[in-house]
């Protein structure tokens, strides 16, 4: 009887899993509904500055930002006030995805040239 | 705002029955592309009750490279410092983490962490698949890891196991920021504070963390004292 105890058990921590791996299906199922209402940005990296160096967004809305880097070399958008960290290749492009944020200013710069590819997103 | 808060607080309660961790860290769902980190940690045991735990070390040093933008691997050699016994090396271990999700694209930031430990000590195999996950509310970021082991042996009876480890933290600055760390797994009830931070130095970055976990089962020891340095460059 040992080995129909040990099938049981077994199965009932199957469906346990089986259970939260639907559940999570579900959450990502979310997820893709709120990509829908997404808006398309961009911003360019030439000669270590980012153009524009300041990009207004609508407050409360989810933003992709597409960073084209028209440098030979690479560079890498961080920001501690927005949580995002990308390096992108030389002559290559990036996406990073924003909020929804509240308004407001939040800095960025380019970790491998600071001192000159520096910018802003105003948020309104 | 309240629906996502609604679903991280529906998610922990739904997976804490089934989670039975040794206290380590808490991983973030997101590869460094083109980094490259050298990383120690230490962990810390204290409990006058139970003689097994109390002032048990444990010491990992690791390497870790991004192969793609995606995708990293991190190689450990793992030394533990037992009660009344040596200093042994006899562990080494091997991580694949793949970022699923881009950071912000969708309602949570999705990631997968592949392991395979060996133990020497023990002449154990462990392999495990964890489920990572990190969410941000403004300044607020919650993490989830879920994992499934299987270890297996002439050391120890082989068996599945499921493991919970979950970090809630405040982004204040850089250098410092504040936060509440739950370890679970078949032994391990753990709880208590950290503080995590970040020193820049020139391109690379140092990161630190230190939390103290208190255990809150007859299993796990009293106080948890845990630190990380990793430096990335």
């Amino acid at each position: 009887m040992n080995w129909l105890l040990s099938i049981t058990v077994q199965c009932e921590v199957n469906c346990a899993l089986l259970r939260r791996v639907l559940f999570l299906v579900f959450l990502f199922a979310q997820a893709n509904n709120i990509s829908a209402e997404t808006l398309i940005y961009e911003l360019h990296i030439k000669d270590h500055l980012f153009y524009p160096s300041v990009l207004t967004i609508p407050a409360s809305k989810k933003i992709k930002l597409l960073i084209f880097n028209d440098d030979l070399t690479p560079e890498e958008f961080e920001s501690y006030e927005l949580n995002r960290e990308k390096v992108i290749m030389g002559k290559s492009k990036g996406v990073i995805f924003l909020g929804p944020l509240k308004a407001g200013k939040y800095p960025f710069f380019g970790e491998f040239n600071p001192e000159t590819a520096q910018g802003n997103i105003e948020v309104k | 705002m309240r629906r996502d808060s609604f679903y991280l607080f529906f998610f922990l309660l739904y997976l804490s029955p089934l989670a039975y961790a040794e206290i380590d860290k808490v991983y973030h769902p997101y590869v460094e592309a083109y980094k490259k980190e050298l990383e120690y940690r230490t962990l810390y045991k204290n409990d006058n009750n139970q003689s097994h735990l109390d002032g048990l070390q444990v010491h990992s040093l690791s390497f870790a490279m991004s192969l793609t933008e995606q995708f990293s691997l991190e190689a450990y050699v793992i030394a533990r410092n037992p009660p009344m016994d040596r200093f042994s090396v006899s562990t080494f271990e091997l991580e694949a983490k793949y970022q699923l999700t881009e950071q912000g694209e969708y309602w949570a930031d999705w990631g997968l962490l592949f392991e395979l430990e060996r133990d020497t000590a023990l002449n154990k195999w462990e392999g495990g698949v964890s489920l990572l996950s990190e969410k941000q509310w403004g300044r607020w970021n919650g993490t989830i890891n879920f994992s499934i082991d299987y270890e297996y042996g002439s050391g120890i009876q082989d068996e599945f196991e499921t493991v919970l480890h979950s970090q809630i933290k405040y982004r204040a600055s850089p250098l410092i920021e504040p936060a509440i760390e739950l370890y679970m797994d078949e032994e391990t009830r753990g709880i208590g504070p950290a503080l995590l931070g970040t020193v820049r130095t020139g391109h690379n970055k140092l990161k630190w963390e230190l939390g103290v976990i208190f255990g809150f089962n007859g299993r796990t020891a009293n106080e948890n004292v845990r630190f990380l340095l990793d430096y990335e460059f």
